[in-house]
């Protein structure tokens, strides 16, 4: 073995795997979803959606994404958007206790129900026929 | 002698049990994460593939053909009745499918018709399988052991669902929406068990009313996959539990993998530590009962652990020189003989 070789730090994930980690993320069920606001996931993933959303034609150039995708979370993130400044507590929990968030009807709204909807059609258009898990570490 | 159907991501695999275990690979290269065996004709038992639709044996589990009638190649549920037969003796069988659909068989297994009613759920546009959240499943299905008319299916994730028609109608219930495990016991016929995503849940009227129970498990441990019944104690059960999705699973890197087993001891959940392996490090494996006072719980690599004491002690088996195992185990049925 070679000590003075430092050990090698996985590869951060890249936008396309954020982008497609926030959706997935934004297009579940609201009991997972509660569970990955729980985990500070959810506020992440609007984050990246925002962030990455802002520019999506180097990942066109790229080939990483088609135009039909990246018009589809360009809507995405505006939809985001537009509802966080009408709710900035959209992902709030309210001071709940875990276990009492994780089992109420947190996140089950028509806001959220529009989100989710918008995001799963997403979904499949990035994941194609077959979905995939998406099994990445997100940032 | 007991044997075990282990549904591995790779296949399917026999394994006897009489003293050490021989393993039999029955069906390669594809994921299984059901096998039913008909209790009223043993011989014959059903495979779930994740690829290649529904699969039959004759022979009890010696070779296996495909079922036909069943489109969907991506078959995650299936159950056989004890108490709804057909006129050759078998058991009525219910599968389920990615997109979720339900196939009912009323001739033990010749023909498989789909049931429109589940098309009509009103609830549909919101399942979604959170991994792949423009998908969804049925996960599980369970059928009343004395009651041909009570059949309960399960979404990943959208809801448990209940019938008293044979499946012409459905109600949602109050069960757990992540339905990972629903279990029926032999003899004590209105009480269900479900290991659902986030709770343990239970009923006693055949899954029209459910009460979660979480008593003894620390809150940090929030989520429930695999659960078994005592056949002789319809109050001793086993459930598995990690912290979450991602430490149950060992899916994403970077995420500690613990998980372990409880044991429910009047009224309250207890960890099962003696015989099991560590909490740290141990992905989520599945339970099985089998005869009274026997537990199998087979982890996600697939060392087999037998209890014979109700739970309160596993010993890990020796496997022998059987052929190869699989990997990654989805789920055990076993049969006793």
């Amino acid at each position: 073995m070679n000590n003075n070789v430092p050990p090698t730090a996985p590869a951060p994930p890249s936008d396309e795997q954020l982008i497609r980690l926030a959706v997935q993320n934004l297009a579940c069920h609201p009991q997972a979803q509660r569970r990955y606001v729980q985990m500070g996931w959810m506020s992440r993933a609007m984050g990246n959606l925002s962030r990455i959303g802002e520019d999506l034609d180097t990942l066109v150039a790229d080939g990483r994404l088609d135009g039909e995708q990246a018009r589809q979370i360009a809507e995405l993130r505006t939809l985001v958007q537009e509802t966080l400044e009408r709710r900035p507590d959209l992902v709030d929990e309210a001071g709940a206790s875990a276990r009492d968030y994780l089992f109420s009807s947190a996140l089950e709204d028509d806001d959220w129900e529009t989100i989710r909807q918008r995001a799963r059609k997403l979904h499949h258009a990035l994941s194609g026929e077959m979905s995939v898990f998406i099994s990445i570490m997100a940032k | 002698m007991e044997t075990l159907f282990i549904g591995y991501g790779d296949g399917l695999v026999r394994a006897t049990f009489n003293g050490s275990v021989k393993h039999e690979r029955v069906i390669d290269g594809v994921p299984v994460p059901m096998v039913a065996v008909d209790p009223n004709e043993p011989d014959r038992v059903y495979a779930a593939t994740l690829g290649r639709g529904l699969w039959r044996s004759d022979d009890g589990g010696e070779s296996f053909s495909r079922v036909p009638h069943i489109e969907h190649e991506l078959v995650w549920s299936v159950a056989v009745s004890t108490s709804d037969r057909s006129a050759n003796g078998r058991g009525t069988v219910y599968t389920g499918t990615q997109m979720s659909a339900v196939y009912r068989s009323v001739d033990g297994g010749e023909t498989f018709a789909e049931l429109a009613s589940v098309q009509r759920l009103p609830t549909k546009p919101s399942w979604s399988f959170p991994p792949a959240p423009d998908t969804h499943h049925v996960h599980q299905i369970a059928l009343s052991p004395s009651d041909p008319g009570i059949v309960l299916f399960g979404v990943e994730l959208g809801g448990v669902f209940r019938s008293v028609d044979r499946g012409e109608t459905w109600e949602l219930t109050d069960a757990d929406p992540d339905p990972h495990t629903l279990r029926t016991h032999p003899t004590a016929t209105g009480r269900m068990y479900q290991g659902g995503g986030a709770a343990y849940y239970a009923t006693t009227d055949a899954g029209a009313s459910w009460s979660r129970n979480l008593a003894g498990i620390p809150e940090a441990v929030r989520y429930f996959y695999s659960l078994a019944v005592d056949s002789g104690d319809p109050d001793n059960v086993l459930l598995s539990g990690a912290r979450d999705p991602f430490s149950g699973h060992a899916v994403i890197s970077g995420i500690p993998v613990w998980s372990t087993v409880y044991r429910l001891v009047e009224g309250a959940w207890q960890e099962v530590v003696d015989g099991l392996p560590p909490a740290d490090g141990t992905a989520m494996g599945t339970l099985a009962a089998g005869a009274p006072g026997v537990f199998y719980y087979v982890t996600e690599p697939g060392d087999i652990y037998r209890s014979s004491d109700g739970g309160g002690r596993f010993d890990r088996l020796d496997e022998g020189q059987g052929p190869k195992r699989g990997t990654k185990a989805r789920s055990v049925t076993v049969l006793t003989s």
